[in-house]
């Protein structure tokens, strides 16, 4: 999972301002892409209801591996809802884990933004490979794992990009820093793959219907 | 139409997982075992205590972040919703 762990006051009010504005671009263009489709899918709407459940449940549950990491199954919804639903998902998700105090509300907009990458490639990359890897297992596991590698990527050029007030290191040694977090983060994109690519193919073959690109 | 994975995707499964196993275990051996925020801070050179959990709290070694009683809350509020939603639609 990729998510910016640092508190309010961390990014400064600028930087701050302009990942939310670009946020509030990506959920306003999934909110008319959304209202443009002719007829909501019920299925999806109760789908979207379970996995905001889901993933906000186990995002706040710190895992005893590596020190301590947690998952966050933006993959998987990305994989289910799509991008359009799938943005609003993760906007609750946010919205409610900085009411816990799991990343500053300040955060939101860049946490928002590196999520949704997330939840694009995910989404794209298990569309695209269904001709070349027809299985659903390793399809979703490489899926999430494309996924959740960009999304590292995009944390990092966010946090370079925005600098961190009170940090006394160059850009090159937090480059370093956050290419090893990165690489911590991946170890556990494994586990999320499998979870993701186990209950992809537990839903292919209980609710075939539920998933669209799967649909006959 | 259920689909299985093959042979053949299984292996490129496994391969990438072998690449990014190696790749996330180097990064653990150099970085060192420590939570995620302290991991933040560590890679940006921040000196804090943000993030650090009392000793013994949690259950076998998971454990909550922030407040278990408003998570506990959240949670029940969006099972409601699930169930709400399940029910109304029907699927």
């Amino acid at each position: 999972m990729a998510h910016i762990h640092l508190e309010d006051g961390s990014f400064t009010l600028f930087w701050v301002v302009v990942w939310w504005a670009i946020a509030l671009v990506v959920i306003c263009a999934a909110l008319i892409w959304v209202r443009s489709a002719k007829k909501t899918d019920n299925r999806k709407i109760t789908l979207a209801a379970f996995c905001a459940a889901a993933a906000f449940a186990i995002f706040q549950v710190s895992i005893p591996l590596f020190g301590g990491v947690h998952l966050n199954l933006t993959p998987l919804i990305g994989i289910l809802l799509g991008p359009a639903i799938g943005s609003f998902v993760i906007l609750i998700i946010n919205i409610l884990s900085a009411a816990l105090g799991h990343g500053g509300w300040g955060l939101i907009g860049a946490n928002l933004l590196i999520n949704v990458i997330e939840v694009v490639v995910a989404y794209t990359v298990f569309r695209a490979l269904k001709k070349i890897l027809p299985g659903a297992f390793a399809r979703g596991g490489i899926a999430t794992l494309a996924s959740l590698f960009c999304g590292n990527l995009a944390m990092i050029v966010i946090i370079l990009i925005s600098g961190v007030q009170g940090v006394t290191q160059s850009t090159s040694q937090m480059l370093v820093g956050l290419t090893l977090l990165a690489g911590v983060n991946m170890g556990v994109a494994i586990i999320e793959a499998v979870i993701t690519g186990m209950i992809i193919t537990y839903i292919i073959r209980m609710r075939p219907d539920m998933l669209e690109s799967e649909r006959p | 139409m259920i689909s299985i994975s093959t042979g053949k995707e299984w292996t490129i499964f496994a391969g990438i997982i072998a690449i990014v196993s190696i790749a996330a275990l180097a990064a653990f051996q150099i970085s060192g075992t420590m939570g995620i925020e302290d991991r933040f801070q560590n890679a940006l050179g921040i000196s804090g205590e943000g993030g650090k959990e009392p000793e013994g709290s949690g259950f076998l070694g998971f454990s909550i972040v922030g407040q278990p009683l408003l998570y506990a809350g959240i949670v029940c509020g969006l099972l409601i919703l699930c169930y709400r939603a399940y029910r109304h639609f029907r699927i």
